[in-house]
């Protein structure tokens, strides 16, 4: 549940004694707060990767979202709803962090729900039972948290922070999924055949999510330069890779790619190509449920106004809509 | 019209009684009281929460160390001596958490004043001041509704679930149909 970094890093003009002390700062591992001086380009990729990480936190609670009402237990309908609320607060952190850098929460949902944004391709395809609820924590969730776990280590204070809030509590989301699997794999062969079938249809999406090949990604470099990422998505893709696979293979369950091997020399396991082909067309809005998801946040959106409204007539009535806005510069 | 763009609310959490007041993050309220409801939301789905503050983002007044350091507090100011509180990031991956409650003319000198007498280890990074009047705190009586039922909900916790300790019995070679799952409440 990320942003990529799909888009150029533009060159602007910065000081170059300021850049310089920029860059010492966080070579000293420092964190950048609100308050200091920071790159132009430095605050515009943030605001990008925080905003669009915030919106696939959000249109994450869809997919699984769905299947609630349809939980086979009261237990994991609990589990369910502990997962899906806490995707909700995830958004919350990061558009929080995203606004310490001058951006309104307004605008960020005005780019999502307007279809301007985007948000992680993993939720452009569709939960088709309730095997998809322990595949997506299993192998989407710890995708995530291999990206996150590097993200909690970012050079950017707010940034950084909500991501070690976050990590803690995806880690929940990791286990009850792969809780979920387990129990399935060693289930009747029903249910170990309806799990090998959700893990076929996750296995490239969530192999994706790491974004483009190193040689494909022109930002990686001045990304991790300013420690915003400490490593690559094709470094993160083999360190999901070499976790994931010997798990499966434990379990009894396989990998749906005929090319999957063991590379002796490394200790890597090394995957057949990706379609990148198919990757960039979800992107552009052509995944099976990219409109789906967009016509439910806008519902949900229109559907919560009566209570936005009620509860701005309420405070206006107490008197009490005075707090004033603004404090975005906040060293927090 | 800006319906999703209510004032903003930072909230402080305390995790157990008597410790200090952290920054957890901000909610966005129309006004006090349904901050702190927001903020139990989003801050205290799991244990543990003994109190929580919000204080409206506007009334905080932040420095960070580089700021300080480049444009000189402004204290000149002698008006009435007002309550404020003020809160510090120690350290470079901290958090900012409130350290000094203090009598002061205006948050600069509130400020001021900190600068001068903190004793920690090593100058923080960053700092918050805010008068004590701007705080909404959770009550007493709420703490029990509020925050205790998080308590009770350990199937939200990562520990409720032994996949460590299955996948390493796995690992040694055994088959999955013969490994003993620990059966939490209830089964799949």
């Amino acid at each position: 549940m990320y942003g990529n970094s799909l888009e150029k890093v533009r060159t602007v003009e910065e000081d170059p004694e300021r850049l310089r002390e920029f860059e010492e700062r966080i070579r000293r591992g420092e964190k950048i707060e609100p308050g200091d001086w920071m790159p132009a380009e430095y605050r515009r990729q943030l605001i990008r990767m925080i905003s669009q990480h915030a919106h696939s936190e959000i249109v994450g609670m869809l997919p699984e979202g769905a299947w609630i009402t349809r939980a086979p237990s009261l237990r994991r309908k609990l589990i369910l709803l502990a997962k899906v609320q806490d995707e909700g607060g995830h958004g919350q952190y990061l558009y929080h962090a995203a606004e310490t850098l001058g951006v309104t929460r307004e605008e960020m949902i005005d780019a999502l729900l307007s279809g301007k944004a985007k948000y992680s391709n993993v939720f452009n395809y569709p939960t088709l039972n309730y095997a998809d609820v322990g595949v997506i924590g299993y192998l989407v969730d710890f995708a995530a948290i291999l990206n996150q776990t590097m993200l909690a280590r970012c050079s950017y204070g707010p940034y950084a922070r909500a991501m070690v809030r976050i990590c803690a509590e995806e880690n929940f989301h990791k286990k009850q999924g792969q809780d979920l699997v387990i129990r399935m794999a060693r289930g009747t062969p029903t249910q170990k055949a309806m799990v090998q079938d959700a893990i076929n249809r996750w296995w490239w999406p969530t192999l994706m999510m790491f974004g483009p090949h190193d040689s494909d990604s022109p930002n990686s470099e001045v990304l991790i330069r300013w420690g915003i990422k400490t490593k690559t998505n094709d470094e993160l893709r083999q360190a999901f890779l070499n976790q994931i696979v010997p798990e499966l293979h434990a379990l009894g369950l396989s990998v749906p790619d005929p090319d999957l091997r063991y590379d002796e020399e490394s200790g890597n396991w090394i995957h057949g190509p990706i379609d990148w082909d198919h990757f960039w067309r979800v992107i552009k809005g052509h995944g099976p449920c990219n409109h789906e998801r967009m016509q439910a946040r806008r519902q949900a959106h229109e559907d919560g106004r009566w209570v936005r409204e009620a509860l701005a007539a309420y405070a206006s009535r107490q008197g009490r809509n005075d707090a004033g806005n603004g404090g975005e510069g906040l060293a927090l | 019209m800006s319906d999703t763009q209510w004032p903003r609310y930072q909230v402080f959490v305390q995790e157990k009684p008597g410790e200090p007041y952290q920054d957890a993050g901000s909610v966005h309220a129309p006004d006090a009281e349904m901050a702190l409801l927001n903020a139990r939301d989003v801050f205290a789905r799991r244990p543990s929460v003994s109190g929580m503050w919000v204080v409206p983002a506007g009334a905080i007044f932040s420095r960070t160390a580089q700021e300080i350091e480049l444009q000189p507090l402004q204290t000149q100011d002698d008006g009435e001596e007002t309550w404020y509180r003020v809160c510090a990031k120690e350290r470079p991956a901290g958090t900012q958490t409130v350290l000094m409650r203090l009598k002061a003319a205006s948050p600069a000198a509130a400020l001021r004043l900190a600068l001068d007498t903190y004793a920690g280890p090593s100058a923080p990074y960053a700092w918050w001041v805010f008068p004590e009047s701007e705080i909404t705190a959770s009550r007493e009586e709420d703490v029990e509704s509020l925050y205790t039922p998080a308590e009770y909900k350990t199937f939200r916790l990562s520990s409720d679930f032994h996949t460590v300790t299955v996948m390493r019995s796995l690992g040694k070679g055994r088959r999955p149909d013969r490994v003993r799952l620990k059966e939490g409440a209830g089964g799949p």
